[in-house]
């Protein structure tokens, strides 16, 4: 039966995408591969989605939950991989207004309404010309908000008893959801999936006072497993699986790529691109330039980080064919060698791995000690 | 031919041209199969494309990259369209002209499901690789896959 399936699915497969083309555009107009970078101005899909979360992330993360709560001072319950489902307080009642059915009406204000929990509704609709709005309601409260494609989710909902009910579209580990609060706080809750409309719930009790700054999946570990002597990144919960470039603007997304150094490549307005960092000693921004010999340096807690990468060189002699390439990567650096505040020079050898372009090594400082000058050779 | 799981280096453009070669077609079907639209999967494509070039930085695994794009591309569109389906469409996007029981059984399955099918039933990734492009586990790609299949015949069977 197994291999039926198996089988079935193949030809079904190869059915499906029998007609489609076997070349991209592009290779038959010219002899070699011309990508165009996005124009900065108008991000493509996929940035805007990157950026989008983000910024729903930023804006709804920012609701405070203190405002909703009933005033206990309970500790939160969640926590861990091993954290149990809450149980809501509060329900709401039968109404006649409730369908099986979610759906999208032409109206002006909610009216048929889809049971997501015993507490939450949710419920959709357009007016004429305008934008879909998606509503919630819960024994404590009711709201709308623009339904704008990717934007709106997640939806963090105050619910009775305290407890804050954070919707979210289908997560890469849809059992459970970390929430991140502003004291760096990480409560984990499972995720109750919704087949129907393919969105998760989870339900989370928030101390009073603390507000929630992200969510996902903090358990993320760092892609370099590399041994931090240091102090190391709080968990965080807005990190990308992968590390992506994003469109200019004042958002980042960050990759962790060690325990102490999360960076985010954006693109700058004038279409280049920059390499933003943020460490357990600070954030910035660097020119994202670390062709041999110069070198990127990054600080964090009691060294600096070196990053360095073989630079493109001209092909000497240039070649005759005007469609050959005119220039290659270099060596490939091995070491860096740095110069301190203290007027000492340090040396130390560069690796690099496999998830990431760029070399690394680390430059260790003593406190009140920096690195001045560095180049990789 | 370009071995899609090696740096890009030592000519990107050359080695980038040849991914795109070898690559593109294999992607363009797992990203139609995911989307059901021939425009929107050579989009997401194109667009992987563009990311991969636009790093910058040489990329290790530039397969795996583009793999792991795509998927989650298309997991975003299909987050997408689990709300624009509920507000008709003024014009539908082309789709293939004949549901049979299987399609309909197909995208009956939650989306990592299908996903996890495709990947491995018609591109003949490995697990490791699956589970790159997933973003999960790769113990939890047998598992899925499990899932998914055990779902079909249940599905198939009534």
């Amino acid at each position: 039966m197994t291999l039926d399936l198996d089988e079935r699915l193949r030809e079904h497969y190869q059915q499906r995408t029998n007609d489609l083309p076997t070349r991209g555009p592009g290779l038959d107009a010219r002899p070699t591969l011309m990508l165009a970078r996005a124009e900065p101005s108008t991000p493509s899909r996929l940035r805007m989605a990157v950026i989008g979360s983000a910024a729903a992330a930023l804006i709804l993360g920012l609701v405070v939950v203190s405002s909703v709560r009933s005033g206990d001072d309970a500790p939160a319950t969640s926590g861990g991989p091993a954290a149990l489902p809450l149980e809501p307080v509060l329900t709401l009642p039968d109404s006649p207004d409730l369908g099986d059915i979610p759906v999208t009406v032409a109206a002006t204000e909610p009216v048929d309404w889809f049971r997501l929990a015993p507490d939450l509704d949710v419920s959709w609709y357009q007016p004429q010309g305008e934008t879909s709005m998606l509503c919630w309601r819960t024994p404590v409260g009711q709201d709308c908000v623009e339904d704008r494609d990717m934007n709106t989710l997640p939806l963090m909902v105050p619910t009775g008893g305290g407890q804050l009910l954070v919707i979210t579209r289908e997560n890469a580990d849809p059992e459970q959801l970390d929430l991140v609060l502003d004291d760096g706080t990480v409560l984990t809750a499972p995720m109750e999936r919704n087949d129907q409309i393919g969105w998760g719930l989870s339900r989370f009790d928030i101390p009073v006072g603390r507000s929630v700054s992200g969510f996902g999946d903090a358990s993320l570990a760092a892609a370099n497993p590399a041994e931090v002597s240091g102090a190391t990144l709080p968990p965080a919960a807005d990190l990308n699986e992968v590390p992506v470039t994003i469109a200019a603007g004042p958002e980042l997304s960050y990759w962790r790529w060690f325990a102490d150094l999360d960076i985010s490549e954006r693109q700058t307005t004038s279409g280049d691109t920059e390499f933003c960092w943020r460490t357990p000693v600070g954030e910035g921004c660097i020119e994202h330039d670390f062709a041999s010999p110069k070198v990127g340096l990054i600080p964090t807690d009691g060294a600096t980080i070196a990053l360095a990468q073989p630079a493109i060189v001209p092909i000497v002699p240039a070649p005759s064919d005007p469609n050959a390439p005119r220039s290659e990567l270099g060596p490939t650096p091995t070491r860096v060698v740095a110069t301190l505040s203290d007027g000492t020079t340090a040396m130390a050898e560069l690796t690099f791995g496999d998830q990431f372009g760029p070399g690394w090594t680390r430059i260790p400082t003593s406190d009140g000690v920096t690195v001045t000058d560095a180049r990789s050779e | 031919m370009t071995d899609p799981d090696r740096d890009l280096a030592p000519d990107p453009g050359a080695a980038l041209a040849a991914l795109y070669e070898a690559e593109w077609p294999k992607l363009l079907r797992v990203a139609y199969v995911l989307t059901d639209s021939l425009p929107t999967a050579e989009e997401i494509v194109q667009d992987a494309f563009v990311r991969l070039q636009s790093t910058r930085t040489p990329v290790t695994n530039p397969g795996g990259y583009l793999r792991t794009t795509v998927v989650n591309a298309c997991r975003d569109l299909h987050r997408h369209r689990a709300v624009v389906r509920r507000t008709p469409l003024p014009v539908a996007e082309p789709t293939i002209a004949e549901h049979d029981e299987l399609f309909d059984a197909l995208a009956a399955l939650p989306w990592r499901q299908q996903a996890a099918l495709v990947l491995r039933f018609h591109v003949d990734l490995s697990d490791a690789d699956i589970a790159n492009a997933l973003g999960c586990r790769q113990s939890t790609v047998g598992s899925i896959i499990r899932r998914a299949l055990a779902s079909l015949r249940k599905e198939l069977e009534s």
